[in-house]
């Protein structure tokens, strides 16, 4: 589904440059559970964001179901990101003016679509994630938990076939955590790819494979049991 | 997708109701003079009344004559007028008359004004008064030099509330018997505005009969025959055929025929001192009216833009995640500007309470006499052009930076 050949990110200002990724090779299967691991500043955030078509390599070549994503213009990235990515941010970055059925249809008002089916694929999206009798609060008067759900909600609302979540439980306690986690091994069951990236080990050892980074460099990969 | 963005739009206002209230004042303030100055401008360039609905009119209404040395620059007179305006090809009826000027009279020991004007007969023919109860004079009451009248509705009102028609009202001490009585003019139609009408020929000094330049306006009613241009240089012709005499001071002659008010102003604020300046300034008036709007506009989008940009960073946060989930940056810029749109449009409904407060004060301010401002479809699509713009104006910049930024940036925050 996705490989990534020769990754490199530098940033650069107008004194430092900084390598955050360098030579990464990684291949990912349709309906797999990556998990992507180091210490801070690794590079785990970068190479999600490069995978999710949020930022750009600096060198190297991504592939996206056959497609070489190198020369795509910005309209087709927006295309793809919205037909079949989802994401998953630490700090849920829910609009807080919106209510949550407004925040889950988000996605969905980037496609020809109508907007009575939007609410219902909306409203179902929330239901799969338990907060069907939420959907006219606003994110403030939601849990953390809640929160990430409805973050949960809106990424798989479009049905994408990857899923690419960052540090989903960082913010969250432990109880909290482990059923996020629940509903993202769920999603990987159901057929969803699903990339994270976390620091707990105790995610990792869910998935099926693990990609540790260190200094923006691979330095392990495993499959896990 | 619009009725989320009106949505999100309504949201970020509630969010910082300072901020909110800054941008909305400037916006209806700004909209408010504006729309103020567009009803103003209407009422001088297409007046209702008289000449309501009467497109083929134009105007006589400057006349310059020059020797060696000598140029005098003014309204034409009446010989001038009775030369060049009979039998004009292409001009089904014409008028000539004075401007108007302040006519005394007294009532129970007052001094009072009126405004008047004396015509020929075809002026009630040329311009569609709207007769409340009487007449107009005939072409045998100026054979006859008959001291008639015609008022309009105030007069009648102040000075024969019981009835007008038959009574008398002397004006600069001339008799005149009331004959007809006309709906107010506004003031604002230079054309035709005056609060009393009589005969061209009840003039106590006949000698504008022989005055190439004097006080008259000739207005003329084109049949369409033929296009304005060349009734215009049929004029410019005949002007030039004409000997002028008297003592050889002046050689020359021209009169000017505007198609508009619009651009006898014009004519009037940017004509030459050179003579025989025909240039017609219509369109640098218009630009000019165009570029004030503009200017007057562009200092509180200028202020709505610094605004904008602050709301719209603070929303990083919110943008990053739309271009996460697919929004291209059209649609992003697009979806700010309906959203600043939506601030505008409230602005917009603001600013047109504001603009009624203020055209009532203009009505009863006694400024100008008899004008009566209001909306009609031409102020109210200018209105709406304007809104557009000022939307654009102070939109275009937040949203298009905004979009340029990379989905990481806006999602960390980036400011």
């Amino acid at each position: 589904m996705l490989t990534l050949e020769g990754i490199e990110k530098v940033y650069r200002t107008d004194r430092i440059e900084t390598q955050a990724l360098e030579g990464i090779d990684l291949e990912v299967r349709a309906g797999e559970f990556l998990s992507i691991m180091g210490p801070s500043g690794s590079g785990k955030s970068t190479l999600l964001n490069i995978i999710g078509l949020l930022d750009a390599p600096s060198a190297g070549r991504i592939t996206f179901d056959g497609v070489d994503l190198q020369d795509i213009r910005d309209r087709e990235r927006a295309r793809l990101r919205n037909r079949r990515i989802g994401f998953i941010f630490q700090s849920f970055h829910l609009v807080p003016d919106l209510s949550v059925l407004d925040n889950v249809e988000i996605p969905l008002l980037y496609r020809k679509m109508g907007g009575r089916a939007r609410r219902e694929a909306a409203a179902a999206a929330l239901e799969s994630v338990g907060l069907g009798g939420r959907m006219r609060h606003f994110p403030g008067q939601l849990s953390g938990g809640q929160q990430q759900r409805v973050a949960i909600a809106r990424a798989i609302v479009g049905e994408p076939a990857l899923l690419l979540a960052d540090e989903p439980t960082g913010n969250l306690d432990s109880v909290m955590g482990a059923e996020i986690m629940e509903i993202l091994l769920g999603l990987n069951r159901a057929g969803t790819t699903v990339i994270m990236v976390t620091h707990d080990q105790k995610m990792t050892d869910r998935a099926q494979r693990c990609l540790r980074l260190h200094d923006g460099r691979p330095v392990h990969q495993e499959v896990m049991a | 997708m619009i009725r989320n963005t009106v949505k999100t739009a309504l949201a970020i206002l509630r969010r910082n109701p300072f901020f909110t209230g800054v941008s909305l004042f400037a916006i209806s303030f700004t909209l408010a003079v504006l729309m103020t100055a567009v009803s103003l401008l209407d009422g001088l360039f297409n007046p209702a009344g008289p000449r309501q609905g009467n497109h083929g009119l134009a105007m006589i209404g400057y006349a310059e004559m020059w020797g060696e040395g000598n140029h005098w620059n003014g309204n034409p007179g009446y010989r001038l007028l009775r030369e060049i305006v009979p039998d004009l090809p292409g001009v089904s009826q014409s008028t000539l008359y004075t401007d108007d000027g302040k006519a005394i009279t007294w009532q129970e020991g007052a001094r009072l004004e009126r405004a008047l004007k004396h015509t020929d007969e075809s002026f009630w023919q040329v311009l569609n008064f709207e007769f409340l109860e009487g007449r107009p004079y005939t072409a045998e009451d100026l054979e006859r030099a008959e001291p008639v009248l015609v008022i309009n509705e105030s007069t009648r009102d102040l000075l024969f509330p019981d009835g007008a028609l038959g009574r008398v009202l002397e004006l600069d001490n001339v008799h005149f018997r009331v004959i007809g009585v006309v709906r107010d003019v506004s003031q604002m139609d230079r054309w035709s505005y005056a609060e009393a009408w009589a005969p061209l020929t009840t003039l106590k000094d006949a000698s504008y009969k022989d005055n190439w330049m004097g006080s008259f306006r000739g207005v003329i009613q084109l049949d369409g025959s033929l296009p304005f241009e060349a009734v215009r240089q049929e004029l410019y012709r005949r002007c030039g055929e004409i000997e002028i005499g008297g003592d050889g001071s002046y050689q020359q002659i021209l009169a000017t025929v505007f198609s508009s008010e619009l651009e006898r102003m014009a004519h009037e604020m940017f004509r030459t001192n050179e003579p025989g300046d025909t240039n017609s300034y219509g369109a640098r008036l218009s630009s000019v009216l165009l570029g004030a709007a503009l200017l007057f506009m562009a200092l509180p989008a200028l202020n709505l833009v610094n605004l904008n940009l602050s709301r719209v960073l603070e929303r990083g946060s919110e943008i990053g995640v739309r271009r996460a989930f697919g929004a291209t940056s059209g649609v992003l810029i697009l979806q700010l500007l309906v959203e600043n749109l939506v601030l505008v449009v409230i602005g917009a409904l603001i600013a047109v309470g504001g603009h009624a407060l203020l055209l009532r004060i203009i009505e009863n301010s006694g400024l100008l006499a008899y004008i009566e401002l209001g909306w009609n479809g031409r102020v109210f699509g200018i209105a709406l052009a304007m809104v557009l713009v000022f939307s654009v104006l102070s939109g275009i910049l937040p949203a298009w930076r905004i979009s340029r930024l990379h989905p990481v940036q806006t999602l960390k925050g980036v400011r």
